[in-house]
């Protein structure tokens, strides 16, 4: 997988060269495909550093950050790994989530799976920070997302916690919400998320919260919508993908089940069931409240139940024949779904 | 008579302990009580670390922390008369900043990482008065801010971050970029383990503790057997804490100290090293 050499370059991040040179781009360089070959970059990074500074000499190690397409793909093609890719318009809930999954895994709130590792630690623990005590906030927030981190992902490694325990990599990419709506109107945006084409998951996210405004509640169920439609049309997504519904924000819906915004959440979930469910490999509709208003206590358990669909099914290896990429080594990697030809 | 010599690594954030327990370790060998347990095979030819540090400690009084430049190498000569074994450890007693810069930074010096392949076995120090995580806002929390002053949440650092999940990563830098041997065995060291229960009424299983209390890290050790092999303990190297020292210091110093290993008490605080070194 190439990668430019300029630090200012998007071309990791969306694919766009900013000398507009593709695909001859001189910045270009490959990228090895082993995780060792990482881990010497990160060494040489290291040396370099100390050849200018006194001893004694460093080795840098892994960021903790969010990986590129580039990183992302060397764990692709190095172990059993599930791509999920989380959807929605701003503040929809798609962070908030994240950060729920990993506060489950630090507080012992997950029964099927043990949590093996992670090379993205530290933004891990930065999702949940403004919804901690240490941090002084008055009420609990998530940092939104931003456009900088399209095309980046959060890693877990899970292991099975029966007698099979079998591990699984995890690769989470979270389109930011203000790229989502794009997406819909500029194919060549919605072309440009390269996690699309791989993901085994695509969960797209409605705010509970919206649904209650009756004005207010039709574009953000359009935007989901269409956004299937325009993924579905470029074929990034399709049979070969798990598609979800999460309806987030749940404890801010009517508890009682013959109120009208209960009963539009109903239509709007089976005119969703109804219009995709034959178009991808399965189709999920969830509602979830991942940190609701005190004193309603988070659905852990259907949280759980979700990130549990993310790490056993996949509908990737049935169609793998059908757009399977010879010059690949590796079966499930991003080359192999043509994300490579699409960079090049 | 077998001889063998390890290196071993105490690793740990600050002021969990590392070098308490390490004094205390060298006066129970000095005076073992215990027939199974490791005893001294005479001194290192330098001990002027462990010695100053001890003086501290044999009086109850906090040992305090180690220089953070200075990485001093402490030696313990030991044997073990029911193997017919005798062993020469050394360990860096590194300070706990040096670690968290290595989370902070995200480097390590070149010279640790080679002296990681020589380890057979390590040490991870955990103060269990320490909470593992950041806790979330909840009620009582909302209720109390309602009448703070405070506008705004101050910004993360890497500083922020949680316990278990420095542990975890300091843990990762190990295993994938150390090349020790695998599995390498690992003993949990949950220091302060007074605050938790007392040596006379003892209740609490060090490893359920862990499970509990620093899960994310908990999870981590025992979903990865290829690269580590784990036993927990919790270890009271002075005892008590600062209140509790004047009813302890009619007590000999070896003798205030105590391990919990599993659900057993035991003055013996060679358990760990035996285990680590095969020796049980």
């Amino acid at each position: 997988m190439p990668r430019c050499k300029k630090q200012d370059c998007p071309y990791d991040r969306n694919g766009k060269c900013i000398e507009n040179l593709l695909p001859n781009c001189p910045n270009l360089v490959s990228d090895a495909p082993v995780l060792e070959n990482l881990v010497a970059a990160e060494v040489q990074k290291g040396s370099e550093l100390d050849s200018r500074s006194s001893v004694p000499q460093y080795e840098v190690l892994h960021s903790g950050k969010k990986l590129n397409v580039a990183e992302a793909t060397v764990i692709l093609q190095s172990r059993p790994a599930q791509v999920v890719v989380l959807g929605g318009m701003v503040e929809s809930g798609k962070t908030t989530l994240l950060a729920r999954v990993f506060e489950m895994f630090q507080n012992n709130c997950v029964a099927m799976h043990r949590f093996a590792g992670s090379r993205t630690l530290a933004d891990f623990e930065k999702l949940g920070w403004h919804a901690t005590m240490e941090s002084g906030a008055v009420l609990p927030t998530t940092v939104r997302t931003d456009r900088s981190e399209n095309n980046t992902f959060l890693h877990m490694r899970l292991r099975e916690n029966n007698g099979l325990r079998t591990t699984t990599d995890v690769l989470i990419s979270d389109i930011p919400g203000e790229i989502f709506p794009e997406a819909v109107a500029d194919e060549s945006v919605c072309l440009g998320i390269h996690a699309l084409r791989r993901a085994d998951h695509l969960v797209l996210f409605l705010d509970g919260a919206v649904l209650r405004d009756t004005h207010d509640r039709h574009d953000p169920c359009g935007k989901v919508i269409d956004f299937v439609l325009r993924a579905l049309q470029t074929g990034q997504i399709g049979l070969h993908t798990a598609l979800h519904l999460v309806i987030s924000k749940c404890d801010m819906l009517p508890k009682e089940a013959d109120n009208g915004i209960v009963l539009f959440v109903k239509t709007t979930e089976k005119s969703f069931r109804d219009q995709f469910s034959e178009r991808f490999g399965s189709l999920h509709i969830w509602r979830i409240a991942a940190r609701p208003v005190h004193p309603e206590p988070p659905t852990l358990e259907l949280i759980e139940k979700l990130v549990g669909t993310w790490i056993t099914t996949t509908h990737q290896k049935q169609h793998i024949e059908l757009i399977a990429n010879q010059q690949s080594n590796s079966a499930r990697d991003f080359c192999r779904f043509r994300l490579k030809e699409q960079l090049l | 008579m077998n001889v063998t010599t390890a290196e071993l690594l105490f690793l740990g954030l600050p002021e969990t302990g590392k070098t308490t327990f390490f004094v205390a370790l060298d006066e129970v060998i000095q005076r073992q009580a215990d027939k199974h347990g490791l005893s001294s095979d005479g001194f290192a030819a330098n001990r002027t670390f462990i010695e100053g540090a001890k003086r501290l400690w044999r009086a109850g009084k906090s040992v305090q922390r180690t220089n953070q430049t200075a990485n001093e190498i402490v030696e313990l000569r030991v044997q073990h008369l029911a193997t017919n074994t005798k062993a020469r450890l050394t360990a860096p007693d590194v300070s706990g900043e040096f670690f968290d810069s290595q989370w902070t930074d995200r480097k390590w010096p070149v010279s640790y990482r080679e002296r990681l392949a020589a380890v057979r076995g390590l040490f991870v120090f955990i103060n269990a008065a320490n909470n593992g995580r950041n806790s979330e806002i909840n009620a009582a929390w909302l209720n109390h801010q309602e009448n703070s002053t405070a506008t705004q949440s101050k910004p993360w650092t890497p500083a922020d971050a949680a316990k278990q999940v420095k542990l975890v990563d300091l843990l990762q830098f190990v295993s994938e970029r150390g090349q020790t041997q695998k599995p390498l065995p690992l003993v949990v060291m949950l220091s302060a383990w007074d605050l938790v229960e007392l040596e006379k009424e003892p209740h609490v299983n060090p490893d359920k503790f862990l499970e509990q209390d620093w899960s994310l890290l908990h999870q981590f050790l025992n979903a990865n057997p290829e690269n580590f092999k784990v036993r927990v303990y919790g270890v009271s190297a002075r005892g008590g804490n600062d209140e509790a020292q004047a009813a302890l210091s009619h007590l000999n110093p070896h003798e205030r100290v105590w391990l919990k290993d599993g659900d057993e008490v035991t003055k013996d605080l060679t358990r760990p090293l035996r285990w680590l070194l095969g020796l049980v």
